[in-house]
């Protein structure tokens, strides 16, 4: 049984597939997570879809793996420079086990460490990334196309939005299944 | 809807290339004008300069930026066959110093640390304008960034990786190199946190590790155009491309969660690099030697690092721009830009070499000035190249001429890291060489050996950067995109006006 289904039109110009996705979202009662732009580009948050409040949880939550990572790197760096000092200590020159300068500036070092780690776990988490599955996508997209990727739960929904889409002036539809 | 419907496309990448690149100047691919894009109403008027002045259309542009990786030429197998050899022969002098002990370089008592060393320094120091460069100038929102961020990113992940190596080679007991991990061994014996030494180690694996993500996560876009690039033309670089791209589609909520995780590396990136050079004076700084033993050394290891590094970077992008013709990506602005900011880092570092003297002429302590006496009379050449390349570099780089003409700019940032370089040996070996006692006193030669390592290493760098150049896009083109999306020109009376959108 399937899913859901999808439809990737490909566009060529920011002005025509700007118009097409609210009609698109309108007809269908598309939610926020079920419609996306591909593109090969970076755009403005708002300039193609008025996704702005999704991006804006998703963003306000981001900031908080490498923060967190990087107090856990602070105890890291702690626990290594200073902890394993106590635990098995090595005289050197006369100085105390748990020595300040050599903490900090390994526990420095290990938070930025965890911070760094913490800024690409957000990026894979929340952009569902690795994702090696086949899924909705034309190589245009690389090119300059700009897709608008629709997710939709009938066969019948399916052929209407991949007409108004045409309409809408797509200049190439493809359609799936369980592949948003 | 299958990938393999996906991936059936003609690859019709015919452009220009340069003598690595592959291909003729003859056989350019008819790109539209780049009028064609523009606003009719200001056609022919002269905008600013941005980006978009390369990109004609979103396919021509990635075919003209992905040949560097996708055609070689007999030249460049000819080119990286040399490399091969001159790394051989380091390698085969690696082995012998294994073999008989560290007496085939020439360091002996007191002079124990001597050319190994220096070249470390120079290694992690060039590391630094890459990321840093990288980190600041996307903090900035600088627009001309755009196409030469990828090169000085990949530029410090090889430098750092070259450097790596000179620690291991410096001890001569390679095999005994995991006592620097934190293991817990029989003998209960874990590193010693409390050497600068070991804070060295931890600060290179972090910046390692950082710069290294930060190119990887930079390329992600990238990778994802090479991918169907390569999936069209057949290419075997689909098999990695496909894993490494980690499915990246372009959407908009992977490109809102890139952008953030882009601004956070490059804030954390720009915390570490400073941390790493300082970490790595304080290698000297932290010992007693006269010389050595200064305040100084941390900032003045930063500047100079950031100075060594963007003069590469100049250097760096003369070449890409010759042996692949990338001309129309890294114009002469970008290079004008890079002198600039050259110039202005150029400036602080000689007022660093101006404190550094004044400082020890004034107190005239017998044991510095001594040091600096003997630098003076044994190395007055390496002295000159030194001094002169920076004072030199002032003066040439005023001159707006000068920053255009690519031969004397790649001549100059040649000289300035050849005077880095001596710069590096000057604060190694002099001071060791006339440290303490008189009786101790004595001279340093480098080995045969010692040179043939050296000289390995600069051949090893050329030569991950040219496979990179084979394996990976070398523009950072999504910026690129990215810069043409969000500008465009606005008429303001006469005149056309680039002008850029910020959110």
């Amino acid at each position: 049984m399937s899913d859901h289904y999808t439809v990737l039109g490909l566009y060529r110009k920011v002005e025509t597939i700007t118009k097409a996705g609210d009609p698109i979202r309108e007809a269908f009662r598309v939610k926020d997570g079920d419609i996306e732009v591909l593109t090969s580009a970076a755009y403005p948050d708002g300039a193609i879809l008025d996704d702005k409040e999704l991006l804006h949880q998703v963003e306000s939550r981001q900031f908080l793996f490498p923060f967190l990572m990087g107090f856990g790197g602070f105890g890291a760096g702690v626990t290594l420079a200073g902890g394993t000092g106590y635990i098995m200590n090595l005289i050197v020159g006369g100085k105390a086990p748990f020595t300040y300068a050599p903490t900090g500036v390994v526990t420095y070092e290990f938070t930025l460490l965890f911070g760094v780690i913490g800024s690409v776990l957000s990026l894979l988490y929340y952009a569902g990334l690795p994702n090696w599955t086949e899924r909705a996508y034309d190589p245009e997209v690389s090119d300059g196309a700009l897709g608008l990727l629709v997710k939709l739960y009938s066969t019948e929904d399916q052929e209407k939005a991949a007409k108004m889409m045409e309409e809408h002036g797509a200049y190439k539809i493809k359609k799936g299944v369980n592949d948003f | 809807m299958s990938s393999d419907d996906n991936v059936k496309r003609s690859a019709d990448a015919a452009v220009s290339g340069g003598p690595l690149a592959g291909g003729h100047h003859g056989d350019v691919l008819a790109l539209p004008e780049l009028e064609s894009f523009r606003d009719p109403e200001t056609k022919g008027a002269k905008a600013h300069y941005d980006d978009a002045d390369i990109y004609r259309d979103e396919k021509g542009f990635n075919d003209h930026t992905l040949r560097p990786m996708f055609f070689t030429t007999k030249k460049y197998f000819a080119f990286t066959l040399v490399l091969g050899a001159i790394m051989a022969q380091g390698f085969v002098a690696f082995l012998n110093q294994t073999y008989w002990g560290l007496g085939m370089a020439g360091l002996h008592e007191p002079v124990y640390w001597g050319a190994y060393i220096a070249t470390f320094v120079f290694w992690v120091g060039l590391s630094h304008s890459g990321t840093i460069v990288s980190s600041i100038l996307r903090l900035t929102g600088a627009n001309w960034r755009r196409p030469i961020l990828r090169a000085a990113e990949a530029m410090t992940a090889f430098s750092l990786l070259v450097a790596a190596l000179f620690p291991l080679i410096h001890v001569g007991r390679l095999w005994r190199a995991y006592y620097m991990v934190p293991l817990p061994s029989q003998r209960m014996l874990w590193p010693n946190f409390k050497s600068p030494l070991m804070w060295d180690f931890c600060a290179i694996n972090v910046y390692l590790t950082g710069s290294m993500t930060f190119l990887y996560i930079g390329l992600l876009p990238d990778l994802a155009v090479a991918r169907d690039r390569a999936i069209a033309m057949g290419n075997w670089r689909r098999h990695y491309l496909k894993v490494l791209a980690l499915g990246w589609r372009g959407s908009h909520r992977e490109w809102s969660v890139y952008n953030k995780c882009s601004l956070f590396l490059a804030v954390i990136i720009l915390l570490i690099a400073p941390s790493v050079h300082t970490i790595v004076s304080w290698d000297f700084a932290m010992t007693m030697t006269p010389g050595w033993h200064t305040t100084i050394f941390g900032p003045y290891f930063v500047v100079g690092a950031i100075y060594s590094g963007v003069s590469a970077v100049v250097t760096l992008m003369i070449v890409l721009r010759v042996l692949f013709n990338l001309g129309d990506v890294i114009r002469k602005f970008h290079i004008d830009a890079l002198g600039k900011l050259l110039l202005v880092i150029s400036i602080i570092w000689s007022y660093f070499y101006f404190c550094e003297f004044i400082t020890t002429w004034y107190s005239h302590k017998p044991e510095e000035w001594e040091i600096f006496e003997w630098q003076a009379h044994r190395f007055p050449y390496h002295l000159w190249v030194m001094l002169g390349g920076s004072c030199l570099t002032i003066f040439c780089l005023s001159w707006r001429r000068f920053r255009a003409c690519m031969p004397c700019m790649f001549a100059l940032t040649l000289l300035v890291n050849c005077g880095m370089y001596i710069e590096r040996y000057m604060i190694v070996v002099p001071i060791l060489s006339r440290r303490d006692n008189p009786f101790m006193w004595t001279d340093y030669y480098p080995s045969l050996t010692e040179l043939s390592i050296i000289v390995a290493s600069f051949a090893y760098f050329i030569f991950l950067y040219a496979i990179f150049i084979k394996l990976f896009p070398i523009v950072t083109m999504a910026d690129v995109k990215e810069g043409v999306v969000v500008s465009g020109d606005v008429r303001l009376g006469k005149h056309a006006v680039r002008v850029q959108v910020k959110e």
